[in-house]
C-alpha cells in the first residue's frame, strides 16, 4: 500500500476545530436521515453515503476509490439549523462569558494586566517550554481575575453574572441565553484578548465551542451489521446521528415556516439533547438515550472510557489467538524445557506449515489420520484448515478431506495441530521479570492440565495449589527461531539480576541427593543400577568403592552422583550442612566439606550448596562454563537421580520429628526461668532508677534493648538444646540443614520455644492503658506481659501467648499486602520509563530518539547473565588454576 | 579542579569542560553526535563551580566512580533549559 510509507511527525497541534475546517475535511454533506434504499444501496447524502467509505465488499469508495478493507473512510458533515453548545466545553464557555463583557467582547482586565498575562504566555510559547499545564495555569489566573471585576474597565458598564445549568443551559439573572446568543458573544471577543483567555488565535476561536456544523464519522467507524434474518442493524452512533438529522430537519422546517417561538425552542433543545448524548450518553443531568429495546446507547465517550473502552481493552491490552490457559500440575519426568500439553488443547492450537516436497507425504498422512485414525488411542496431530496458494482458507471436513488430501501440493499452507517438539511460549502472571515468559518444547499428554518440571517453579513463582498458566503458539519461522535462541528455559537458568542460577534443584531433589550421597551411604548392584537407569549414562559403571562388602560389592552414593559431573571439574567448598560454629577441620572430619577432583566426588554430601538455585556451586560451575544445554541436562539428570534415590531410601516427616526428651524440655524451661528472672531484675533496677543508660540511648530504650537481647539469647539456647536432640537421623533436620525446606529456627520453634513476638521491631506494647492485656498489672514490663512466648508450637500456646503471636503474625500479613501493591506500582513506573531503551551494537544504551542514556552498558559492558555474580572474570578460580599447575 | 567547596563532597564527581577539539576527539570513537548526548542544565551548581564559564552547547566530561567498572567517563551537553 502506498499510504503505508512511514513518516516522521514534525508537530501536532491540539486545538478546537472550527466549522470551516469541518467542512473542508468533509467528503459529503449529509442531509437525509435515511440510510439505504429499497435495493439495499446507500442513499446519496444519507448517513451511509459512499463518499464516507464502504462497508460492503465489491463497492468502491466515492472519495478515494478504494475497496472495503483498504479504506479507513472519510468524514462527512451535517449543517445544523441552529447552533448548539458542545457539552464538553460548557464549563469553559461559562468561564469565558464571565471573563468578558458582552457588548464589546473585551476581557474585563485593564490593558496593563492583559499585556502582563500575554507577555508571560508568549514567553512560554517562544521558549518552546510551554505545556498545556503551564500555559493553562496562567490563563486560568487571568480568567479568574477578569471574572472578579464587576465593571468593565474598557467601557465602565456593569457586568451580569452568567450561570450554567449543567450540562448546557446558560442563564443571565434567570433569563435563558440561547446558544445563538452565546455564540455571538464569543464571536465578539477580539483576537488580541484571546491569548490570555487560553486560546491561540492563530488556530482556534472560542465560538468553536458552539457547534454550527457537526462532523459525521466515516462509515467504517460505525458499520451496520446484517443479522441472520437478513435484517440490517445499525450501529449506535448511526442511530444517534439519525436522531440528530431528523430533529435538525424539523427544526429547519419549523423555523423557516415561522412556527411559534415555543415550538422552535422545544425542537432546538431536543437537538441539543441529541448532540449532547451523541458525544456522551452518561452526561450528568440529562436522561440517557436508549435503544428501542431499552438498552442504553453506546456513544463516543462510552466507546473510549473505562475497562471495556478502546484504551484499556483494545490498545493497552489485547486478546490473542493461538493461546491456551489451564491449571498446572507437576511432572518430574519432564525436562525443564518441556511443557505437557493436554490433547484437548493441542487439537485447537495450530502451527502453520508450508508444504514442500519433503513434508508433503507426511502432511497427507496427517490429514488421513485425522479422519481415519489408525490407532485411536495414540495422539497423532491433525489438520484443521488448509490455505490454498491463492489465499483461500478451506476447512477440512468429513466430506471434503479426501479431495483436499489428493490436491495438496507444495505451496499450500496447512494449519497443523500441536505435536511433540513444537516451540511454545509459556507464561505465568504477574510477569515481573523476563523469566516469567519462557519458551518450552511441547509434549502432548493425556489429562487436562499443563505439566511442568518442578525446577521451573521458582522463575515463574508457581505452585500447584490451583495456579493457572498461559501458553502461546508461535506462528512464524522467525518467531520460532527467536524463541528457540533467546527464550528457551535453559537460556534463562542464569539470572540477569545477579549473575547466578535461578533454576535449580528444589525441595525433594535436594533431600534426595543428600540421602544418596551423605556419609557412608552405599548401594548394592541392584540399587545402583535402578538409580542410574533413570538417567542416560554412556559411561561404564565405576569400580565399586566397597568391593568386599557383605552381600556383594557396594557403590557409594558419591560415585553414582559423579556420573553426572564433567571430567574436568575440580571444586572444594563447604556443604550446606556445614557447622558454622565448628572448626574447618572438625567439619572435614564430619564430612561437611565437598571436594571434587577431576569430576569425581571424593567427599562431602550433595546438598543445597551444590545443586540448588542461587547457591548451588556445581550447578553454577556447569551453567557458567559448560553452557546452557549442559546445565539443562545436569538439572534434568540430578532431579531424576534424586527421585531414584528417594525411591530407595524413603523420606518422611511428622509431628514426632519435633519430639525432644523430657529432660531437654526441663533444661529449656530452666533457661527460660533464668532469663525471665534476669529480665525481672532489669525491670526492678529500672523502676528503682538504678539502670544506667547505654551510650546514645535513653533509660527506657536501654531497658528494651537489654531485655530483647536477653530473650533473644534464651530463644537461641532453647533452640540449641532442642537441636542437640534433633540429629541427622531426623528427616525434618535433614531437610532444614541440607537446604531443602525449612530452617533450624522453624524446628526449634516447634520443639523448643517460639520466643519474643514483635510489632514494628519492638516488644508488644499496644492494647489497654499502660498494659497489653487485662491479664497483667498496669506498668508490668516483664517478659510475659510484653509478648514473650515460652511455649513451642508443638506443646501449644496459652491464651495470652496466642494473642501476642497473632499480633506479630498480622504485622507480617499487612507488610506483604502493602509491599506487593507498592512494588507493583514502582515496577510499572520503572517499566514505563525504561521500556524503549536498547543496548546498541556499539554497547551504548540509547532511547528511541537515539540519544545516549549510558555510554557503556552497565558502565563495563558486561552481560550479568554471563558474569559470576556480577564479576566479568572469576579471578579466584583463575589463580587456583594457574597456581595448581594449569590442571 | 579549583578549590570550590562543591568538589570537597565525595558524591560530586569531577566535571571537565571540553574545548571543541577535545569534544571531537572524545565523541568520535563513541559514535555519538553532540545533540545525542544527555543534557546538563546551565544552572547546574557543578558548572558554576568550574574554572571557565560554560555556555549552552559546550560538552562536559564527567569522571564518575563506577561500582561495576571502577571509573567511568560520561559526557553531557550544556543546555539553558
Ligand atoms: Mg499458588
Ligand atoms: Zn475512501
Amino acid at each position: 500500500m502506498r499510504e503505508m510509507i512511514p513518516k516522521r511527525i514534525g508537530k501536532i497541534d491540539f486545538a478546537l476545530m472550527g466549522p470551516k475546517e469541518f467542512r473542508k475535511l468533509s467528503s459529503t454533506k449529509v442531509i437525509t436521515a435515511d440510510t439505504y434504499d429499497d435495493d439495499g444501496f446507500p442513499i446519496p447524502m444519507g448517513l451511509m453515503d459512499l463518499h464516507m467509505g464502504v462497508i460492503e465488499p465489491g463497492l468502491r469508495c466515492k472519495t478515494s476509490g478504494r475497496k472495503m478493507d483498504e479504506d479507513p473512510g472519510h468524514f462527512g458533515h451535517i449543517d445544523l439549523a441552529m447552533p448548539v453548545i458542545h457539552s464538553g466545553y460548557s464549563k469553559t464557555v461559562k468561564d469565558v462569558l464571565n471573563a468578558t463583557h458582552p457588548s464589546s467582547g473585551r476581557i474585563m482586565l485593564t490593558q496593563d494586566r492583559i499585556d502582563h498575562y500575554n507577555k508571560q504566555i508568549q514567553a512560554l510559547i517562544d521558549s518552546d517550554a510551554g505545556t498545556t499545564v503551564s500555559i493553562g495555569g496562567i490563563s486560568r489566573r487571568a480568567v479568574r481575575e477578569a471574572a472578579k471585576s464587576k465593571t468593565c474597565p474598557h467601557c465602565g458598564e456593569e457586568k451580569i453574572k452568567v450561570t450554567l445549568d449543567k450540562p448546557t443551559t446558560f442563564r443571565e439573572e434567570g433569563r435563558k441565553l440561547t446558544p445563538k446568543e452565546v455564540r455571538s458573544r464569543l464571536e465578539k471577543i477580539p483576537d488580541s484578548d484571546l491569548l490570555c483567555l487560553g486560546f491561540n488565535p492563530k488556530i482556534t476561536r472560542p465560538e468553536y465551542m458552539v457547534l454550527t456544523v457537526l462532523p459525521v464519522p466515516p462509515v467504517p467507524m460505525r458499520p451496520s451489521i446484517t443479522l441472520e434474518s437478513g435484517e440490517r442493524s445499525e450501529d449506535d452512533l448511526t442511530h444517534k446521528l439519525v436522531d440528530v438529522l431528523r430533529i435538525n430537519q424539523r427544526l429547519r422546517e419549523n423555523r423557516d415556516a415561522g412556527a411559534p417561538q415555543l415550538i422552535v425552542e422545544d425542537l432546538w433543545e431536543l437537538l441539543q439533547y441529541h448532540i449532547t448524548t451523541y458525544f456522551d450518553n452518561q452526561t450528568a443531568g440529562i436522561p440517557t438515550a436508549r435503544h428501542r429495546s431499552g438498552r442504553p446507547l453506546k456513544t463516543i465517550v462510552q466507546r473510549l472510557k473505562g475497562k471495556e473502552g478502546r484504551f484499556r481493552s483494545n490498545l493497552s491490552g489485547k486478546r490473542v489467538n493461538f493461546s491456551a490457559r489451564t491449571v498446572i500440575t507437576p511432572d518430574p519426568y519432564l525436562s525443564i524445557n518441556q511443557v505437557g500439553v493436554p490433547e484437548l488443547a493441542a487439537r485447537e492450537l495450530t502451527v502453520p506449515v508450508r508444504i514442500n516436497i519433503h513434508n508433503l507425504s507426511f502432511m497427507r498422512e496427517l490429514i488421513k489420520e485425522n479422519f481415519v485414525p489408525s490407532n485411536p488411542d495414540k495422539y497423532i496431530p491433525g489438520i484443521n484448515y488448509m490455505i490454498r496458494p491463492d489465499g483461500r482458507r478451506v476447512k477440512l471436513t468429513d466430506e471434503n478431506w479426501e479431495f483436499n488430501h489428493d490436491r495438496l501440493e507444495p505451496g499450500f499452507i496447512v494449519e497443523r495441530h500441536l505435536m511433540d517438539g513444537d516451540v511454545v511460549l509459556f507464561n505465568r502472571q504477574p510477569s515481573l521479570h523476563r523469566m516469567s515468559m519462557m519458551a518450552h518444547e511441547v509434549r502432548i499428554m493425556k489429562g487436562k492440565t499443563f505439566r511442568i518440571n518442578l525446577c521451573v517453579c521458582p522463575p515463574y513463582n508457581a505452585d500447584f495449589d490451583g495456579d493457572e498458566m498461559n501458553l502461546h503458539v508461535v506462528q512464524s519461522e522467525e518467531a520460532r527461531a527467536e524463541a528457540r535462541i533467546l527464550m528457551r528455559v535453559q537460556e534463562h537458568i542464569r539470572s540477569p539480576r545477579f549473575g547466578g542460577a535461578v533454576i535449580g534443584a528444589i525441595h525433594d531433589h535436594i533431600t534426595g541427593m543428600f540421602l544418596l550421597t551423605h556419609g557412608e551411604a552405599s548401594y548394592d548392584i541392584d540399587q545402583t543400577v535402578r538409580i542410574l537407569s533413570r538417567v542416560e549414562n554412556k559411561k561404564d559403571l565405576p569400580k565399586p568403592d566397597y568391593p568386599k562388602a557383605k552381600g556383594g560389592p557396594r557403590w557409594s552414593g558419591r560415585q553414582i552422583f559423579s556420573v553426572l559431573l564433567p571430567d574436568d571439574m575440580n571444586l572444594k567448598y563447604n556443604a550446606s550442612v556445614y557447622f558454622a560454629d565448628r572448626t574447618p577441620k572438625e567439619n572435614e572430619e564430619l564430612d561437611m566439606v565437598v571436594e571434587i577432583v577431576n569430576g569425581n566426588m571424593i567427599r562431602g554430601p550433595v546438598d543445597g550448596n551444590s545443586i540448588s538455585a542461587f547457591k548451588g556451586r556445581i550447578l553454577e560451575e556447569i551453567s557458567r562454563l559448560k553452557g546452557a544445554d549442559a546445565a539443562r541436562d545436569f538439572i534434568d539428570k540430578v532431579t531424576r537421580l534424586a527421585v531414584g534415590a528417594l525411591m530407595e531410601t524413603g523420606c518422611t516427616t511428622g509431628i514426632d520429628d519435633a519430639d525432644v526428651p523430657e529432660d531437654a524440655l526441663e533444661q529449656i524451661v530452666d533457661a527460660q526461668k533464668k532469663a525471665v528472672k534476669k529480665v525481672d531484675k532489669l525491670v526492678s533496677d529500672y523502676n528503682k532508677g538504678k539502670l544506667k543508660p547505654r551510650p546514645g540511648r535513653s533509660v527506657e530504650e536501654t531497658l528494651e534493648v537489654e531485655i530483647m537481647s536477653l530473650l533473644g539469647k534464651v530463644r537461641d539456647t532453647s533452640g540449641e538444646i532442642a537441636g542437640w536432640h534433633l540429629g541427622m537421623d531426623n528427616f525434618a533436620v535433614i531437610m532444614a540443614r541440607s537446604g531443602a525446606r525449612g530452617s533450624m529456627l522453624n524446628l526449634s520453634q516447634m520443639a523448643g520455644s517460639i520466643g519474643q513476638q514483635a510489632v514494628r521491631g519492638e516488644r508488644i506494647s499496644r492494647g489497654y492503658e499502660k498494659r497489653t492485656l487485662s491479664h497483667f498489672n498496669k506498668g508490668d514490663l516483664g517478659a510475659d506481659a510484653k509478648g514473650f512466648v515460652r511455649s513451642s508450637y508443638k506443646r501449644g500456646l496459652n491464651p495470652t501467648e496466642y494473642f501476642f503471636h497473632s499480633m506479630g503474625g498480622r504485622e507480617g500479613l499487612v507488610d506483604t499486602a502493602v509491599r506487593t501493591s507498592r512494588s507493583g506500582y514502582m515496577q510499572r513506573r520503572l517499566v514505563n520509563a525504561l521500556e524503549d531503551l536498547r543496548v546498541k551494537y556499539d554497547d551504548t544504551v540509547r532511547n528511541t530518539a537515539n540519544t545516549v542514556v549510558q555510554f557503556k552498558y552497565g558502565e563495563d559492558s558486561i552481560d550479568p547473565t554471563r558474569s559470576k555474580f556480577g564479576d566479568a572474570v572469576d579471578i579466584d578460580a583463575l589463580i587456583e588454576e594457574v597456581t595448581s599447575g594449569g590442571k | 579542579m579549583n578549590d570550590n567547596i562543591l568538589w570537597l563532597n565525595k558524591l560530586v564527581p569531577k566535571h571537565v569542560l571540553l574545548d571543541d577539539s577535545e569534544v571531537e576527539e572524545k565523541l568520535e570513537p563513541l559514535n555519538v553526535k553532540r545533540e545525542q548526548l544527555p543534557r546538563i542544565l546551565l544552572k547546574d551548581p557543578a558548572l558554576k563551580a568550574l574554572d571557565k564559564e560554560a555556555n549552552p552547547g559546550d560538552v562536559i566530561e564527567i569522571h564518575r566512580v563506577s561500582e561495576s567498572a571502577g571509573s567511568n567517563l560520561a559526557y553531557r551537553v550544556v543546555v539553558e533549559e
